[in-house]
């Protein structure tokens, strides 16, 4: 009874906390014409002069006219898109240069449909949006860092390079192969390759089955586990909202950890499917 | 793990460098998402001095 009381308390004061910030008086308001606009102005007008400035001591690095005789090695993408060059490392060419890419626009896109709660509209809060702004934080991130390894670690063959490296030199080749997991599971089970299930021209064997399991359980507990023990968070976001948040999260946070899987455990790919490898 | 090949990992710091790539990714984006975040909160205390103060 006190415990609810208290909830019912506290339900309250975040509720006038949230009328007061979005209902405030004329006193505390400022005009978007002329204050905010020309604040506006000032920052356009800055963020251009430092990219001038920035373009004329930097020029941008266009090489020479395009030679069927002379490939550059590697072929680099701009900068920019550095991050995805990268992805295509340890994801299937569909995965890296289609399905992560749309999953990022159409995600950042669905961020203000998904995100109502009002709290820091109209003034900055972090302590108000942790969620929010520790998931946008790491996303950006893991594209900043992404981007820095196509830049400065991808050297010729888009091996790999530290920078006390010889850059000059091909890099040997690897001396310890990259295995599926299906084929470590094979090796650890005991298990044949004998398709199990044939659907169409499709087989699927125990450890591919065994494989799905893994990549389904991985979605399946990480949409379970805050639906069990994060009940506000679920009962603030609605079951369409929240499985959206989820599957989006949980789909960006897979992605570095495919990468760890491959990279600390030797794992080439997690689940092979007739369509795609991940 | 993955080393199921019999292949043996004399230099795990050798090329191809996978533990040094795998450390340098998941420490250099831990870092970096901590540096923003700490840079939210730092904005967000700079803000609220500055509304205390009006």
């Amino acid at each position: 009874m006190e415990a609810k009381v208290a909830t019912q308390a506290g339900d309250l004061k975040s509720r006038i906390k949230k009328a007061a910030a979005e209902n405030m008086v004329p006193e505390d308001t400022v005009l978007v014409w002329p204050n905010l606009v020309y604040i506006e102005l000032i920052s356009m007008l800055f963020a251009t002069a430092v990219l001038l400035f920035l373009s004329l001591v930097s020029p941008a690095p266009l090489e020479e006219m395009a030679s069927k005789d002379t490939t550059p090695n590697p072929t680099k993408a701009p900068w920019y898109f550095l991050g995805l060059q990268e992805l295509l490392v340890f994801f299937d060419p569909w995965l890296a240069g289609v399905v992560l890419p749309s999953l990022i626009i159409v995600g950042l896109i669905a961020i203000p449909y998904i995100d109502y709660n009002p709290r820091g509209k109209g003034y900055y809060s972090f302590s108000e949006r942790k969620f929010a702004l520790w998931g946008f934080s790491f996303g950006l991130a893991l594209w900043y860092i992404l981007i820095f390894i196509g830049v400065w670690f991808r050297g010729l063959d888009w091996s790999w390079y530290w920078p006390w490296d010889d850059w000059s030199h091909h890099q040997p080749a690897s001396a310890v192969k990259l295995v599926d997991l299906e084929v470590l599971l094979q090796g650890w089970l005991g298990l044949s390759d004998a398709p199990l299930i044939s659907i169409g021209t499709y087989n699927f064997s125990v450890a591919n089955l065994i494989t799905w399991a893994i990549f389904f359980g991985y979605y399946g507990l990480g949409f379970t586990i805050p639906f069990l023990f994060l009940r506000d968070f679920y009962k603030k976001l609605g079951f369409i909202r929240y499985n959206i948040t989820m599957f989006l999260f949980l789909s960006m946070i897979g992605v570095p950890l495919k990468m760890a899987v491959r990279l600390l455990a030797n794992i080439k790919y997690v689940l092979i499917t007739p369509w795609f490898k991940i | 793990m993955g080393d199921g090949q019999g292949v043996n990992m004399r230099d795990i710091w050798g090329y191809p460098y996978r533990l040094g790539i795998g450390i340098f990714l998941v420490v250099s984006t831990f870092l970096m998402t901590v540096l923003f975040v700490a840079f939210t909160a730092w904005l967000e205390r700079s803000f609220k001095k500055e509304r205390e103060r009006k």
